[in-house]
């Protein structure tokens, strides 16, 4: 379980032309807790805290007040963060921020050779890692030559071979088109099924997260709403507060229904039809 | 400023394996585009389509193996003129992070730093960049670009190109990581751009709703060949290049569709949610008032 209490989080503090001290607090006494494979998304505006938070779970960034606790270990108990850094892992937005290997395979290896995986037993899960994902592209295939989203895939890659029990994307499927991101989603969910682990998934769209088992919103460095997606769905005004749109149909039957029309929050074409069809 | 692509076909130098020099496949095969001043062109494909490439054909970062780019009726490539190229404004994925002044000015202003202007020609230009992307000069050109939202470094990174003055403006993912209220009024910015500055745009987008909602043209790209190339929703509504490239068709035309095939007009064909639930609305009022 991650357990994070009263955590508060400030960026670096700079001094203006009179000397005096700035600090930007971005995080203010957050509590939640992440349970063993759950699915999570942290939603929330540009600049709200989430990706801040998720950088106080694997210890990169240590909370200015509170704790974060993982699996029972704290991470300000620095004898611990090699243990919690292997646990939590982080994919990022744009990939090339953390490729370190000129190949493929020197990608997925880098990590393992850090946390002293067995040499005899690297290239296996080096193929294993290629296979999980996806990955067209042998171990040999220079970095430089693979597209966005085929960059996008090493990055998860890396990190699945290191077999984290959490797993945090930031945006990680912003960049890729909507085929590549419905099979990026699909491929992480399958490597949950084979090898369960919790999954934290920020993002700005709520059509690829309605099957999480949590919605936690942020807003201006506060959790604002953890619950259900069912919780948020039926709110447009705070989600459209929070800078987020509902997916299409689900805006519909919120519209329909202001309207006094009798349709389920569950809409979809075939029963727009039939509604359109009854009386026709 | 008019584009003009001829035969156009890119191909990545392999590395030289021990004695033939081998050829990578093409990367863009045979391209034959005209691109009018003044568009609004979304690009859109899978990654690994060519669009990068495409894009980086434009500002003259490659050259196309074969075949001619034409700016404005002239090769730069061939008629030894490559300040053509800086005619075109290029803004990369992620482009706030290649931010690094200490302030909002000096990062803007860092592009006109070659063309050794005088100060005030340089503070009136970076004016009219930080205004033209709504960025207010007095209560942002003393800061650091690093404290501000991503939606403001966005903007910054923005005002950092079009300072230079382009007549095409060339975006790679621009809404990629920003929330819905910044994606809104990026967009404000870039459809004033293209109507008061008569710029020309070209974007890449992975949002299909993006395409639908603010370009008057879509390109689609397949495997380094344009397979679509016409109006957004006459393209996202076609069930073969749809299934061409594992798209959805974007729900606000699957809806005015539908509501067509009824009988019930949906005005522009891309209903938002509200204007479809309006519509649906008057639609099942009148026809209880009928069937009464």
């Amino acid at each position: 379980m991650l357990d994070i209490r009263n955590a508060s989080f400030s960026y670096t503090d700079w001094e203006d032309e009179e000397d005096t001290l700035h600090t930007s607090r971005v995080l203010h006494q957050v509590t939640a807790s992440i349970a063993a494979n759950e699915f999570v998304a942290l939603l929330g505006r540009n600049g709200s805290g989430k990706s801040s938070f998720t950088r106080l779970l694997n210890g990169i960034e240590l909370p200015s007040e509170g704790t974060v606790q993982v699996e029972g270990r704290f991470t300000h108990d620095s004898p611990s963060l090699p243990l919690i850094r292997r646990a939590v892992q982080i994919v990022f937005q744009n990939p090339e921020n953390q490729q370190v290997g000129m190949t493929v395979g020197e990608d997925i290896a880098f990590g393992l050779s850090n946390i002293g995986y067995p040499q005899q037993q690297m290239q296996e899960r080096i193929a294993w890692a290629i296979d999980l994902v996806g990955l067209d592209a042998d171990e040999d295939r220079p970095v430089t030559r693979l597209s966005g989203g085929e960059k996008q895939k090493l990055a998860l890659a890396s990190v699945l071979a290191l077999s984290p029990k959490y797993l945090i994307l930031d945006e990680a499927t912003s960049m890729l088109d909507p085929l590549a991101r419905k099979q990026f989603v699909a491929t992480l969910h399958e490597a949950r099924k084979r090898h369960p682990f919790a999954l934290i998934y920020i993002t700005h769209h709520l059509e690829e997260v309605l099957e999480a088992d949590r919605w936690v919103l942020f807003r201006e460095g506060r959790i604002h709403l953890d619950g259900p997606p069912a919780q948020f769905l039926n709110n447009e005004a705070l989600l459209a507060e929070c800078g987020l749109e509902l997916p299409y149909y689900h805006a519909l039957a919120l519209a329909l229904q202001a309207k006094g029309v009798s349709v389920p929050a569950s809409l979809g074409i075939e029963e727009l039809r039939d509604l359109l069809c009854r009386f026709n | 400023m008019q584009i003009q692509l001829s035969d156009v076909s890119f191909i990545y130098e392999k590395k030289k394996k021990k004695k033939a020099s081998a050829l990578a496949p093409a990367v863009l095969k045979q391209l034959n585009v005209t691109i009018h001043s003044g568009e609004m062109l979304a690009i859109a494909g899978k990654s690994g389509s060519g669009k990068s490439t495409f894009l980086q054909l434009l500002k003259g970062f490659l050259a196309p193996t074969t075949g001619s780019v034409l700016l404005d009726g002239v090769d730069p490539n061939t008629s030894k003129r490559p300040e053509l190229f800086d005619q075109v404004g290029f803004i990369f994925q992620y482009p706030e992070h290649q931010l690094f002044s200490t302030t909002v000015f000096d990062d803007i202003a860092f592009g006109l730093q070659s063309a050794k202007l005088p100060r005030e020609v340089v503070e009136q230009k970076v004016r009219k960049a930080m205004e033209s992307v709504e960025l207010d000069y007095e209560v942002f050109k003393d800061r650091s670009p690093f404290e501000l939202s991503g939606g403001e470094k966005r903007r910054v990174a923005i005002a950092g190109v079009v300072v230079l003055e382009p007549k095409l403006l060339i975006l790679d993912e621009p809404t990629a990581g920003l929330d819905l209220p910044s994606r809104t009024a990026l967009f404000e910015l870039l459809h004033q751009l293209n109507e008061k500055q008569g710029l020309t745009i070209i974007w890449v987008s992975h949002q299909l709703d993006e395409i639908v909602n603010h370009a008057s043209r879509l390109l689609a790209l397949k495997n380094g060949i344009f397979i679509a190339d016409g109006s957004p929703e006459a393209t996202l509504s076609d069930p073969v290049l749809l299934d061409a490239f594992g798209w959805e068709e974007p729900s606000a035309l699957v809806v005015s569709r539908l509501l067509e095939q009824l009988g019930i007009s949906s005005g522009n064909g891309k209903l938002s949610p509200e204007e479809a639930a309006a519509v649906i609305s008057t639609a099942l009022n009148q026809q209880q008032i009928l069937a009464k």
